[in-house]
């Protein structure tokens, strides 16, 4: 009586264990076959990404050792003085919106892209979708007061223009340095 | 309760899943990822895909060890074998299919929570043997997706007026936004129910009430017993 009472204590934290340790190893096993993969894909999306909003910047790094503003993620510079990308965000319909910002020493435009925003689909693609309308209005713009809304995504539009006031903003900063 | 149920056959088991005991449509299983990844074809397709790749191997798994895993301890054993394989797949499909990977974004890692995969483990592979238990989780899965592309096809077609992405005549210019948005999808969803219960209606002989009307009857085991 009293084995068997042992062995029903005994026996489900030893399966358990053992079944948690194998899968354990296969997933250390796995992960090492993928890490390399995922971590080229990533910084490729991530550059990809920096071309995009300033398609002539070159070797991109990180702006650091500045206190940066609540709304402000990130500053990054490109090294053959094309001009500065930030990332920021801004309040929409659906949470925050997060855009990458590029802006030349001008102190104008290069390009935007949304990295994430939670919008409602379809409605909101105006503006956060990649070449939207909205965002066709921007490159050249020096002053976010001359950025126009989106009729019927009137939400959206003012989350990228807090967004693209915020990467004014921390441009001044970064000049003032 | 370890005893094998009533004699299968092995395509009825593979079959059974994808009408007469669809998951989502007639078990109402994991409706949440129904719902949210049914807005395009695509990403329809490959939760489904996903989905069905971890219901096999982890049903293989369950019923495998189902006469080592003790009772008492069975739904967290259930629980890491799950979570391990969408863990796995979720690697590979980062690695390997980033679109998806962004389109489906924390669906797949909730794959682990997902009432169909720990329902299988549950209800089949826990008393049934390797080969069935596959071909379960096959037939399961194949359901699964075949759901998620029919409602996929209808939100994003109806909706956003394109199939996998790519804009079609006529609908893309007349289109009804609410489909792709949650409530279309529940009109999907309910319009989708009340189509496989005319088609099973009449043919799938149960109880209208009690133990016997209950979807899972052909594999509890328990019929007419208190559970």
């Amino acid at each position: 009586m009293t084995a068997t009472k042992k062995s029903s204590l005994v026996a489900p934290v030893v399966v358990l264990t053992v079944i948690a340790f194998a899968i354990a190893a296969i997933l250390a096993f796995v992960n090492d076959l993928t890490a390399p993969v995922i971590k080229a894909q990533e910084e490729a999306a991530a550059q990809a990404a920096l071309l995009e909003v300033m398609p002539d910047g070159t070797d991109f790094t990180d702006v650091t050792g500045l206190e940066l503003p609540e709304n402000v993620v990130k500053i990054q510079k490109a090294g053959n003085g094309a001009g500065y990308v930030f990332t920021t965000y801004g309040k929409g319909f659906g949470g925050n919106i997060q855009v990458m910002v590029g802006i030349d020493p001008e102190g104008a435009i290069t390009g935007t892209k949304v990295l994430t925003h939670g919008e409602s689909a379809g409605i909101s693609d105006p503006v956060v979708g990649d070449g939207s309308e909205f965002q066709q209005q921007l490159p050249g713009v020096t002053d976010p007061a001359q950025i126009e809304a989106v009729s019927g995504a009137t939400k959206s539009s003012n989350g990228m223009i807090a967004a693209i006031e915020a990467a004014f903003d921390a441009l001044a900063l970064v000049n003032a340095e | 309760m370890k005893k094998e149920c009533q004699k299968q056959s092995g395509l009825d088991i593979l079959l059974r899943g994808i009408i007469k005991e669809n998951p989502v449509l007639v078990l109402v299983l994991g409706t949440c990822p129904s719902m949210a990844t049914s807005t395009s074809v695509s990403t329809a397709v490959g939760m489904g895909l996903a989905a069905t790749m971890v219901l096999l191997c982890s049903n293989m798994l369950i019923s495998l060890l189902r006469k080592v895993i003790p009772d008492t301890v069975r739904i967290p054993c259930y629980i890491v074998v799950i979570a391990g394989f969408v863990t796995v797949v979720q690697m590979l499909v980062q690695a390997y299919f980033k679109d998806l990977y962004d389109s489906l974004g924390v669906f797949l890692p909730l794959i682990v929570v997902n009432c169909i995969i720990l329902g299988r483990a549950e209800m089949f592979a826990s008393k049934n043997g390797v080969f069935h238990s596959a071909l379960d989780g096959l037939g399961m899965g194949l359901g699964f997706t075949l759901t998620l592309t029919v409602m996929g096809t209808i939100r994003e077609v109806l909706g956003s007026g394109s199939f996998a992405g790519h804009d079609l005549p006529f609908f893309s210019e007349y289109n009804i936004p609410i489909l792709s948005q949650s409530p279309g999808g529940f009109f999907v969803f309910g319009c989708l129910i009340a189509l496989v219960a005319k088609l099973t209606h009449g043919r799938v002989k149960h109880e209208d009430t009690g133990c016997g009307a209950c979807p899972h009857r052909t594999v509890c085991g328990k019929l007419g017993k208190e559970a």
